[in-house]
């Protein structure tokens, strides 16, 4: 029957505050109330009016038991005493008890926010039901000259490794493509246009709101998420209607709407704006429209390596094994082809929910962040609540003498020391709520502000977040303990003897535990200011390395993608080019496959020859014969493309890297030497320096170029000679669109593209500087209080030595000499800190900063000019005393 | 007389009413579901209690634990609730007073208002 019985707590609260006389008719009544409840409802149904019902007594005095009936003092009593001396004495030290407040709310909400942004991070694709047998298989590739992970593997892969490995229990993979949408005489370019199996709903926590996820094996169908859906078709039904789409493969294909799916939840790693059957993918492969009709699809499929292949297994399979098992099948499918391009192909199955907190990964389609980041905010975040907690311990210890009486009269009325403890812990606790209730408070309206900043979603009611709820609980738990404790145990210890007498003063008690205290705060502020002052360097480190490029005042515009295999099209894009050249401002006009900022997708290996070394990885592109001067990259030796020679269709421009993977010695040394890949041979005419491809976190890349003959490359580059970048911008709009009307005009500046490589950098980078400063202004709140109240103290002290003759300067000395023993110690314990965890940091960075003295000393001097200028106003003022009115009253 | 500070309150005359309807079996729940259903009117267990005890307080109803407990309340007996002979004075003179005023009413007030 113990199903049958409401929530134990409450029977303990009414035993214990009801009129004795009274709980047993009442607490029948409410049991039978539940009983009928259960009857006619569900059990958490009753069970909530149970608790209201039980709530209801609070309102009741003359029901409780504390109102007269007993003629003793009840405890209640004892504690409606200690609360209203404790608001007593908080509002009584109004500026001691702002700033604790104020330090606690401003720690609380940025905290919770901290919190917030670390749970995120590491939720995503923890929603998939069984998200914990959810593995992608990801790639390792390894050649000559060096190893990398990709996050795709093989077309074949999917069905190969699920054919014959029992313990995969499903398995799907995915191909994504930018694609063209044609609706209503609108064109639309959509980003995560990805092709994949039926069994994607299988296995994934994403569900179909319309249509039956079997029929995306039908070649003419495609789903849809709610936003899309409703972004096309409105307010009417989606199923059926036609939606034209235009793919990179040039094809036109016309489908059928067959079903709606839920938005992606903001946590997952997959994101889809259409989903297209991969049966149709395998139709336009096998027509030849994607790799020529030279070879067969079926060649293709163990090396087409651009597939996210996802599998689940079953509860509890040997991962190990079933990685071996894979690798076999790998192994033997790639022998033929690894021996001739001198490569090694591995898989390895990665858990689904760490792919976002997995770093180092090529492939993979959207940025990930490391687990060392969210750990290092946690970090901050504890900092912060710390930081906060010690104020008030320090205030507190620090004014404990202040209330040495009323602890004294206390005992002598009778209290106990664990009464008193009590006590002083209510204090704190009523600190900690109340600062939370305005935490929550200002944290409602600041929820846009703090979205922005983290670019993570906030809960939109703080109560749909059960893990918040008790976080919070914890927080205001743990930080009364933890800041109550040491004031609670000094003041329940004085003598009440000597306290009474009046013989109690400067008590040495606490001085060494708030030293220690101030020490950690310090700790933290300087490891704060320091790291900050490293993420900054090296971020403007970044921004301002050589690139080796010149991506200044270049428009990128995305060539049109539906256009490619019109028969026009080459001459088109001679039109455009010489129209762009025709505006005024414009410099240089250059098409390409590839630009700087974006990664490079065309790799390829050199295959073996006699005698040489081969399978040497390369990233390959097209460019056309402007391309050098328009990004200003230097030669080295040999001559750029030339329209005056007929051969330069098979010839190669390289960079200094290739050269050096390649084994030659020298630039020159490489020039007419020709390299063999799959798809013919080139010879290299020319050899550029070194420029950095994509960001400067990544290293050089081996590069070769060839020529853009069939206008093949996809972008426009259009260098601009004035500053007047927006004027020509619309020139150049007009231009595109007045040539290519159907499709859709996408412009960028080259150097925001390079830019947004940084973006999670940035991201860190303005997230770090804020939390810093709030851990700071926190950590001045808490000396201003301090300082003030000791300055205080020091007040007689000073008087004297003045009456005896002591000059201004040398009080200064005396009144500032702790901080500044405190400060150097702190500073001392710090340097180690700083030294392991930046460097730990830096590592990341394939060019990176070095830590020099610089990075140790001007935070050590930040942090001490900080605590000096917050204390040196109550110096001044204690220096200022007149001495015969401090001293008069003896 | 009714002596001042005796008066009864609109939910005391009605809870008293209610006591005296229910007879033997008045007790808090009994009385909060005869409100409910024949007054259409929600009360909570906690408010006919704290009513209860400020018409014991006044002397209009007495207390006594039944003696015998029912399963379904978890073996706890019910506080049962009788009418006082005063508790009887104050409904009759509460009852009387209100009819003294409506047969005084002149006709022509409600005709006004209508």
């Amino acid at each position: 029957m113990s199903q049958d019985t409401p929530p134990k707590w409450i029977t303990k609260l009414l035993e214990r505050f009801l009129d004795p006389y009274l709980f047993n008719g009442i607490y029948g009544d409410l049991l039978e109330d539940y009983h009928d409840n259960l009857q006619t409802g569900k059990r958490a149904q009753a069970n909530r009016i149970f608790v209201l019902s039980a709530m209801g007594f609070i309102r009741y005095h003359s029901l409780l038991n504390f109102q007269g009936k007993n003629q003793n003092t009840t405890s209640m009593d004892i504690w409606i005493n200690y609360f209203k001396s404790s608001i007593r004495n908080l509002t009584k030290n109004k500026r001691n008890t702002f700033i604790s407040l104020l330090g606690l709310v401003v720690s609380f909400i940025t905290a919770v926010a901290i919190f917030q942004y670390c749970y995120f991070e590491s939720s995503y694709d923890t929603f998939h039901s069984q998200s914990k047998n959810l593995y992608r298989v990801s790639h390792i590739f390894t050649n000559s000259s060096n190893t990398s992970q990709h996050a795709t593997t093989f077309f074949a892969a999917k069905d190969a490794m699920s054919n014959e490995i029992a313990e995969i229990e499903k398995a799907t993979h995915i191909f994504n493509v930018t694609g063209i949408i044609k609706k209503d005489q609108e064109v639309y370019e959509e980003d995560n246009v990805i092709f994949t199996t039926p069994q994607f709903f299988e296995m994934f926590g994403f569900s179909l709101i319309q249509g039956n996820y079997q029929d995306l094996e039908d070649p003419d169908v495609i789903m849809l998420p709610q936003s899309i859906a409703l972004k096309y078709f409105g307010d009417e039904d989606p199923l059926g209607k036609i939606l034209e789409i235009q793919n990179m493969f040039g094809e036109n294909w016309e489908m059928k709407v067959a079903g709606v799916f839920e938005d992606f939840p903001a946590n997952s790693h997959l994101k889809t704006s259409i989903m297209l059957p991969m049966s149709r993918l395998i139709h336009t492969g096998e027509a030849g429209n994607i790799f020529g009709n030279a070879i067969t699809f079926d060649q293709v499929k163990w090396r087409w390596l651009s597939f996210h292949t996802y599998m689940k297994l079953t509860e509890g399979a040997d991962i190990d094994g079933v990685t071996e098992s894979a690798n076999k099948i790998v192994e033997r499918n790639r022998a033929p082809v690894n021996a001739q391009l001198n490569q090694k192909h591995a898989i390895w199955l990665q858990p689904v929910n760490e792919i976002h907190t997995t770093t180092g990964i090529e492939m993979e389609p959207f940025p990930t962040i490391e687990k060392k980041v969210i750990t290092l905010f946690l970090l901050i975040g504890i900092f912060i609540l710390l930081i906060a907690w010690i104020n008030y311990v320090n205030i507190s210890t620090a004014r404990a003498v202040t209330r040495g009486k009323e602890v004294g009269i206390r005992k002598v009325m009778g209290s106990y020391k664990s009464q008193l403890r009590m006590q002083f812990l209510l204090e704190p606790f009523i600190l900690n709520v109340a600062a939370l209730v305005l935490a929550i408070t200002a944290l409602v309206p600041l929820i846009p502000f703090l979205e922005s900043i983290t670019d993570v979603p906030f809960f939109t009611s703080v109560l749909d977040n059960h893990l918040l709820i008790g976080l919070v609980i914890g927080i205001v738990a743990l930080g009364s303990v933890l800041s109550g404790a040491y004031p609670a145990f000094i003041l329940s210890n004085y003598e009440t003897i000597e306290v009474l007498k009046g013989k109690f003063g400067f008590s040495s008690k606490g001085v060494m535990l708030r030293r220690v205290l101030v020490v950690v705060q310090l700790i933290f502020s300087i490891f704060l200011v320091a790291s900050l002052l490293v993420v900054q360097s090296q971020m403007q480190f970044m921004l301002d390395h050589e690139l080796g490029v010149n991506i200044d005042r270049v428009i990128l515009i995305d060539g049109p993608v539906n256009e490619v295999n019109n028969d026009n099209y080459e001459g088109k894009m001679e039109t455009l080019k010489n129209e762009l050249l025709a505006i005024s401002g414009v410099q240089t006009v250059s098409t390409s496959s590839l630009v700087p900022g974006i990664e490079n997708i065309w790799r390829g290996s050199t295959e073996s020859r006699n005698g040489e070394e081969a399978g040497v990885f390369l990233h390959r592109g097209f460019i056309g014969y402007n391309y050098m001067d328009l990004y200003d990259i230097q030669l080295l030796a040999g001559r750029n493309f030339d329209r005056d020679f007929e051969t330069d269709r098979t010839a190669l421009i390289v960079n200094e890297l290739t050269v050096k993977n390649l084994g030659f010695e020298s630039p020159q040394a490489a020039l007419d030497e020709e390299i063999h890949f799959t798809d013919g041979s080139f010879k290299i005419v020319g050899v550029v320096s070194n420029f950095y491809q994509r960001g400067v976190q990544f290293a050089f890349e081996p590069m070769t170029f060839q020529l853009d003959t069939a206008n093949t490359g996809n972008y426009l580059s259009v260098k601009v000679a004035t500053s007047e970048l927006n004027h020509v911008a619309v020139s150049i709009e007009a231009a595109y669109k007045n040539i290519f009307p159907d499709s859709p005009y996408q412009s960028r500046y080259v150097d925001d593209i390079f830019q947004a490589q940084y973006t999670s950098e940035q991201r860190f980078r303005n997230l770090f500087t804020s939390f810093t400063l709030v851990a700071l202004i926190i950590a001045c709140l808490g000396l201003i209080g301090l300082s003030s109240h000791l300055m205080n103290q020091k007040l007689k002290e000073v008087s004297i030595r003045k009456v005896l003759g002591a000059a201004n300067s040398q009080l200064f000395v005396i009144l500032n000499k702790e901080y500044v023993l405190v400060g150097i110690v702190s500073f001392v314990l710090t340097v180690p800190l700083i030294m392991i965890l930046m460097q730990q940091w830096l590592d990341n960075y394939q060019n990176r900063i070095t830590v020099h003295l610089g990075f140790y000393l001007v935070p050590f001097f930040v942090v001490m000019g900080i605590i000096l200028i917050t204390t040196l106003g109550y110096t001044l003022k204690v220096i200022k005393t007149n001495p015969a009115v401090t001293l008069k009253e003896e | 007389m009714i002596m001042k500070g005796t008066n009864l309150g609109e939910l005391e005359e009605l809870v008293l009413l209610v006591v005296a309807n229910l007879d033997d079996d008045a007790y808090g729940l009994a009385i909060r579901n005869y409100i409910k259903a024949k007054c259409e009117r929600s009360v909570s267990i906690s408010t006919v209690h704290a009513t209860l005890h400020r018409l014991e307080l006044k002397g209009f109803v007495s207390s006594r634990y039944d003696s015998q407990a029912t399963g379904e309340r978890g073996g706890r007996p019910k506080l049962l609730f009788t009418i006082t002979a005063s508790g009887e004075r104050a409904m009759r003179y509460t009852r009387d007073l209100r009819n003294n005023l409506w047969s005084t009413i002149p006709k022509l007030s409600f005709n006004q208002s209508i």
